[in-house]
């Protein structure tokens, strides 16, 4: 695997998978909505898979474009820095060597599991 | 005897019929022509906008074979026609059996505001007719949030802080006579002076309870006035019009959303927005293109938008800035911060 490959992942896996905090302070400490706005995430959270996918498999770079871009705005809103790190990456280089852009995908995919399972331990 | 009340009279509205094909405005305009009087047809190209002007319909049939021509006919009117921004209209677009999906969706997202599957000729000859009476009920019924003139929305921002106004005055009145009394301790007959300003303490007493229905009715024409205000939020993404949408919940606001730039000029140029969010990465027209197109529009070139950006790049801010956009909130959005920006742009 090249080092440019390697690297996006790895600077990424430094922030956190979910910091609550973010969320409840854009909300001025609103914890009540925090808690709806992280529900509605979890649909975003499979919408936003589905995009990815989509776009990579028909190899339309504009549509991974925007659908990291999206992903990418929401994640960072809710907390889930890493994701929002990840689509970051995917958003600027889209339109890379095929091979990148899928391990991109793949680290993308197991990102959003993680941010996933950790709304929906939160939750219980 | 029954007591049921039979309308005899055939019901009169002005209703334009436009079509590509004289033979389609015919039939329609026949078919209409049974129920209503006041039916037109427009079907010359060069006539297109003196027909409409003339006839200012309340209910406007489009029967075009096309829906893109349908599309173009409409598009072409809100450039061209002042008439159809300032009169509440419906509109009922026809269609074929194989665009009934398309349609459906231009209606739900208001570009349109009703169809009626027409071609091939169905077996329900009354559904049109039906729809025209659904369009005129719906323009017969009031609407949720009315417009005021600016000059009485200003007024009314004014009157909010009335209440405030004459508390901080009073309030200094009282603070007044503290301090006379004060120095009264301090003097020979001291119990005088300090017995002479007790009616001033009861008059602001007295004042600021006469007073209190009237800052009260007040505050409340200011809120009513606030709710008048209208926001266009323009983001393809549904957790970001969400998130928006719970932001703005307790804002005295009618928050309209739309998803990409078509919906956003449809609601905007049906009835020009106070102001509009607008995200930078939208699917086929961006939201700098989007405002500089929005600014090409007499009508809403001064209604301030707000972008709202991941990026705050400089070639963003400039690009932006060029195309008229007023002001920058860069995503993710913090509640306080919009909710002072909206406050400060709207009443400032």
């Amino acid at each position: 695997m090249d080092q440019d490959a390697r690297r996006p992942i790895a600077d990424a896996v430094r922030v956190p998978t979910l910091d609550e905090s973010v969320l409840i302070d854009l909300l001025d400490g609103d914890v009540r909505l925090a808690a709806e706005v992280l529900r509605d995430f979890e649909g975003t959270l499979e919408q936003g898979a589905d995009e990815i996918d989509a776009a990579f498999r028909n190899q339309r770079t504009q549509d991974l474009v925007v659908a990291s871009h999206k992903l990418k705005s929401s994640s960072r809103t809710v907390g889930a820095m890493r994701l929002g790190e990840l689509c970051e990456r995917l958003e600027e280089s889209a339109g890379g060597p095929v091979p990148s852009v899928e391990r991109m995908i793949l680290a993308i995919m197991a990102e959003i599991g993680a941010v996933g399972r950790r709304l929906r331990a939160t939750r219980k | 005897m029954s007591n049921v009340k039979h309308e005899s009279a055939r019901p009169s509205a002005s209703i334009l019929v436009a079509s590509d094909a004289q033979a389609n405005a015919s039939v329609v305009s026949d078919l209409l022509s049974a129920e209503f009087d006041g039916v037109q047809a427009s079907w010359v190209p060069e006539s297109t906008l003196s027909d409409f002007e003339a006839a200012r319909p309340q209910v406007l049939v489009l029967a075009f074979e096309e829906l893109e021509k349908a599309e173009v006919y409409y598009l072409g009117l809100h450039r061209r026609s002042r008439a159809i921004r300032e009169r509440p209209h419906r509109t009922i677009l026809l269609c074929q059996k194989d665009d009934v999906r398309r349609v459906f969706e231009l209606c739900r997202t208001e570009h349109f505001d009703d169809y009626v599957l027409f071609w091939p000729m169905s077996y329900d000859g009354y559904r049109l007719p039906m729809a025209v009476y659904s369009a005129l009920r719906h323009l017969a019924a009031p609407q949720s949030a009315p417009r005021y003139p600016e000059n009485v929305i200003q007024s009314a921002e004014r009157l909010g802080s009335v209440g405030e106004f004459i508390g901080d005055r009073l309030a200094a009145g009282a603070q007044h006579i503290e301090t006379i009394r004060a120095a009264a301790d301090g003097i020979d007959k001291g119990a005088v002076l300090s017995d002479a300003v007790a009616p001033a303490s009861r008059w602001i007493d007295q004042f600021q309870a006469d007073a209190a229905p009237y800052v009260q009715a007040a505050q409340s024409m200011h809120s009513a006035v606030q709710k008048a205000r209208r926001l266009l939020v323009v983001d393809d993404d549904p957790f970001q019009r969400k998130l928006l949408a719970k932001y703005l919940s307790g804002e005295p606001y009618e928050v309209l959303f739309a998803a990409d730039s078509s919906e956003a000029f449809a609601l905007a140029m049906a009835e020009p927005p106070d102001l509009v969010l607008m995200d930078v990465m939208l699917p086929n027209v961006d939201g700098v293109e989007a405002t500089r197109r929005l600014r090409a529009y007499p009508d809403l070139a001064k209604v301030p938008v707000v972008m709202l950006t991941g990026k705050s790049g400089r070639e963003t801010v400039i690009e932006s800035r060029r195309a008229g956009a007023t002001d920058f909130l860069v995503k993710p959005i913090d509640r306080h911060t919009l909710i002072a920006k909206l406050r400060e742009m709207l009443t400032g």
